[in-house]
């Protein structure tokens, strides 16, 4: 429970900034900049652990596209380097890197996410 | 007129589609339409689906890579049911590359724009398909109207065609000292005729309208063997059988289809299915199917009426007459049509009968 909790509050910290400048950019009224920011946030939080999930079940296929999926909300959140880590995943699966290759970049992706690396 | 234009978005994400719907909201207040919107949003493409379905939106704004149905497939079964035109479709996803663009657009996407939205292009983008959408409406609006218009236009043209039709019938019987409800009933028998015979609406327009002209040549027989009481001399029988060739010559050289249907329930009506009639002798399916059908509801409404040769024969006496010629005078399939009718053509008869075809019992 508390490891949810710290990634939440990680995640937030690396999140909350950029995200409302983007929104405050896109000329959203703060209130509904603060709803979306919580609503980005568990949507990142759930694909954090389905992509925990699919790495331990060695999913390929369901890894890029939960990858695929991060990077858009990260990208609608205004995260664009932190989107630009996901896009990379799907670049290394189509030149064909293998598996261990992908977990470790993703792991590593994950964990500047969360600021944990 | 549509008030409303209605705007759904769809994005597997429950945050992509709020925020879409918040910016979409903030477009819809920028674009000073005269319109009321409705935002709907979902995250289910099969939804998606239901919802255009039941209530179809004037804007669609999808995301690609959904679970359920990826966008490209919900593109093409929107566009089995609406075009660009009625339903504008907007792909906003993160799919970067050509190939997915040209694929949406492909597909029947209207735009496509990427991930992260862009704080001045994406409303401007809305906005734009707002203005197509409102456009799109009013012409739709406009071209119902003017439909409309026209066809009342159409109608009017009609009523007034069919009105002079009658009163140029009815002048020419004035000549053939017989006033009343001849050329009505006539026409509604024709029209019971063509209807059970399974003729299409214009043939039963047409017929409706031409055949009181069936006896329009008769305005050029002399009046003395028009209104002759007694039986016609041969000669006169010559001069009276003209009245065909009056008519058709009357009405010939037209380019109003309806006049050239009627130039034919003219000419022919006197033909007979045996091939015995006048003015050309014609047999069976070699008579135009106008006159025949013509040809008994004319016999069947004389028979009925008084001439000044003749009395009115009783209803029944008459439908025996009609009876009797089957495959003689008349076209046997339509004349059993109106044999197995009686009871219609006993209403037709009935409420509209006149003075002049008052049954007289022998």
């Amino acid at each position: 429970m508390s490891t949810i909790k710290n990634t939440r509050e990680k995640l937030m910290e690396t999140i909350k900034t950029k995200a409302l400048e983007h929104f405050k950019k896109l000329g959203l009224e703060d209130e509904d900049a603060k709803e979306l920011l919580e609503e980005g946030a568990d949507s990142i939080q759930s694909k954090i652990f389905l992509i925990s999930k699919t790495l331990k079940e060695e999913n390929i296929e369901a890894l890029i596209k939960l990858t695929h999926a991060i990077k858009g909300i990260l990208l609608n959140l205004g995260l664009e380097e932190e989107a630009t880590e996901f896009r990379k995943i799907k670049q290394l699966y189509e030149e064909g890197k293998s598996f261990k290759f992908i977990k470790e970049q993703t792991q590593k992706s994950l964990r500047k996410l969360i600021g944990k690396d | 007129m549509e008030k409303t234009i209605k705007i759904l978005i769809v994005d597997d994400e429950i945050f992509n589609v709020n925020l879409m719907g918040k910016l979409v909201q903030k477009a819809i207040k920028r674009s000073f339409s005269i319109f009321d919107f409705k935002v709907y949003k979902t995250t289910s493409p099969i939804n998606t689906l239901k919802i255009i379905k039941e209530n179809p939106p004037h804007l669609l704004i999808t995301d690609i890579m959904m679970p359920e149905m990826d966008g490209y497939k919900l593109i093409k079964k929107v566009r089995e049911l609406y075009n660009m035109e009625e339903l504008k479709i907007i792909v906003v996803t993160s799919l970067e590359d050509r190939d997915s663009r040209v694929k949406a657009l492909l597909a029947g996407a209207n735009d496509y724009t990427v991930k992260p939205v862009d704080s001045v292009e994406f409303p401007i983008r809305i906005m734009n398909n707002i203005k197509l959408i409102e456009s799109y409406l009013l012409l739709k609006d406009k071209t119902l109207l003017l439909e409309n218009a026209v066809s009342e236009a159409t109608k009017e043209i009609k009523d007034r065609e069919k009105e002079i039709i009658f009163r140029l019938a009815a002048a020419t019987e004035y000549k053939d000292a017989f006033t009343g409800n001849h050329i009505h009933r006539v026409a509604e028998y024709c029209k019971l005729i063509a209807k059970e015979y399974g003729c299409n609406r214009k043939f039963i327009d047409d017929i409706y309208v031409a055949s009181p002209l069936h006896d329009i040549g008769k305005i050029a027989i002399p009046e003395n063997i028009l209104a002759k009481p007694g039986k016609l001399t041969p000669e006169e029988f010559e001069i009276m059988k003209k009245h065909t060739i009056y008519g058709a010559n009357l009405l010939k050289d037209t380019k109003v289809s309806l006049l050239k249907f009627a130039q034919k329930v003219a000419l022919y009506h006197h033909e007979k299915w045996n091939g015995n009639g006048y003015p050309k002798g014609l047999k069976e399916k070699q008579i135009p199917l106008e006159a025949r059908i013509t040809a008994i509801a004319d016999v069947f409404d004389a028979l009925t009426s008084i001439r000044p040769y003749k009395k009115a024969f009783p209803f029944e006496k008459a439908m025996e007459i009609i009876k009797e010629e089957v495959g003689k005078s008349f076209d046997p399939s339509l004349a059993e049509i109106f044999i197995n009718n009686e009871s219609i053509v006993y209403e037709i008869h009935h409420s509209m009968k006149t003075e002049e075809n008052i049954d007289e019992h022998h």
